[in-house]
């Protein structure tokens, strides 16, 4: 083997350990998922695969928990720069970062600094996000809006287009009820209803908020309780894309033109719903913790009302 | 409550009352610390708590998950609390207070604040049971030892 030949095997060994584990594609075109070989999910080149998996368009990080340091995961700094590496090592980098919650564990301060410090190696400089209810614990609830509100006004809902995609960011971790689930509320689904009038049918949209916005497990609160009054809003469009959280695994789910997605964590697994006495951090052997964690990263698939999902795990 | 709740109760009600000196009354704190609720397994107990009026309750966590106790009223409001922290209010009027954690809002309690010179209703055996086994806790005190071992 000539040393040319040698490097490229050692370049694509190295790639396929970058985008290897447990991923698994899906193209979604029309509203339907299309399982894909995962092989093909190694990276977005200028071969004839890398081509058909479209421009990558977004990669969702989710659950970084940052200043999180129990047995579960002892470095979630370390886990979150190796998700940043995967990202980093794209062959074609995605335009966007799209941060689904719990940026923090404890909304502290020194969390929020640090996680910015980290995020700050991305190659990827635009990055959206959406707080979870770990970023909204402290009394006065201004540490998360104090570096990430501008974008809002401090509401925590926005709007943005990139490549013919309407994103719309949400928040679903301030009106909890006792004893219930997230909520939108009536002012957010007004504002939802204000942004999409007028809008073609054909525009895809994303949807990312912290919470799940259908009902995964309702005693462990996995869910959003006025998600319908979203949904039924979102119907009319083609292709709907719902990003979420907060549950530390992928669930997903397709309903006519809307698929509902769920992200991996990068810091620590949660336990599959009703197994446990509730969603804390699940302790797992540490040669399977990387397997557990992962980002989720969106392309355009040939035309722009096709999105695909590619889920890939940090080993 | 389980054996395992009442172990990691006393456990708490023990190092929280080290850590409270002007809480601590030697007599009591072996069986029972009635201004202290436990957070852990995602639920808060005792729950309902009774105590008069003037009282300081201590909320302290012991799941390696962060919570919060907010009050339904606005009363009082903790920020996270991480492993093994906890958060004081001091309960000047008599009456219900209803509370849950932000984080997990399915986590819900109650304390009930008695007028300062009425009795304690912990004090009666009525209400014994109520309030997470108080008599048990005793007799569970000598399985601790077996029961850790066995937990390693």
């Amino acid at each position: 083997m000539s040393d040319d030949q040698l490097l490229k095997s050692r370049r694509n060994a190295l790639k396929c350990m970058a985008f290897g584990g447990a991923g698994t594609l899906f193209a979604l075109s029309g509203g339907v998922f299309t399982p894909m070989s995962l092989a093909s999910a190694r990276g977005y080149d200028e071969s004839k695969e890398g081509k058909a998996l479209g421009k990558p368009l977004f990669v969702q990080i989710s659950d970084t928990h940052i200043g999180f340091n129990k047995e579960a995961n002892p470095d979630v700094a370390g886990t979150l720069t190796e998700t940043i590496d995967i990202v980093n090592a794209m062959p074609v980098l995605p335009a966007l970062i799209i941060h689904t919650g719990d940026i923090t564990h404890l909304s502290k301060p020194a969390e929020f600094d640090q996680a910015q410090q980290l995020f700050s190696r991305l190659r990827t400089t635009e990055m959206h996000t959406v707080p979870g209810e770990h970023d909204t614990t402290d009394a006065t609830v201004t540490e998360y809006f104090n570096r990430f509100g501008k974008v809002s006004n401090n509401k925590g809902y926005y709007s943005f287009d990139h490549a013919g995609v309407h994103f719309i960011a949400l928040i679903n971790v301030l009106e909890f009820k006792p004893g219930g689930l997230g909520t939108l509320g009536a002012e957010q689904l007004a504002w939802v209803a204000a942004d999409l009038k007028g809008r073609s049918a054909s525009t895809p949209i994303v949807v990312f908020a912290h919470m799940p916005l259908w009902t995964i497990y309702e005693p462990w609160g996995w869910g959003t309780g006025d998600a319908d009054q979203l949904m039924s809003q979102l119907r009319r469009f083609g292709s709907v894309t719902v990003l979420n959280g907060h549950i530390h695994q992928i669930v997903q789910k397709v309903e006519g033109n809307i698929t509902f997605h769920t992200a991996r964590s990068t810091s620590y697994p949660q336990p599959i719903a009703g197994v446990g006495s509730g969603p804390g951090p699940l302790k797992v052997p540490a040669d399977q913790l990387a397997a557990m964690l992962g980002i989720t990263s969106v392309s355009v698939v040939k035309h722009p009302s096709a999105l695909a999902l590619t889920d890939t795990a940090l080993a | 409550m389980n054996i395992r709740g009442t172990q990691m109760l006393l456990t708490a009600v023990g190092m929280v009352a080290l850590g409270a000196m002007e809480l601590y009354t030697p007599s009591v704190a072996e069986t029972s610390d009635p201004t202290q609720i436990v957070v852990k397994d995602f639920m808060f107990s005792p729950t309902p708590l009774t105590v008069k009026a003037g009282s300081t309750v201590t909320w302290t966590n012991k799941d390696d998950e962060p919570h919060t106790v907010v009050s339904d009223t606005g009363v009082f409001k903790s920020g996270g609390m991480d492993t093994n922290e906890s958060f004081s209010y001091k309960f000047d009027k008599p009456g219900t207070y209803h509370f849950t954690c932000s984080i997990h809002p399915r986590m819900v309690g109650t304390v009930i604040v008695q007028k300062a010179h009425e009795s304690h209703s912990e004090n009666k055996p009525s209400h014994r049971r109520s309030t997470g086994g108080r008599g048990d806790r005793r007799r569970s005190v000598r399985r601790i030892g077996v029961l850790r071992h066995r937990r390693r």
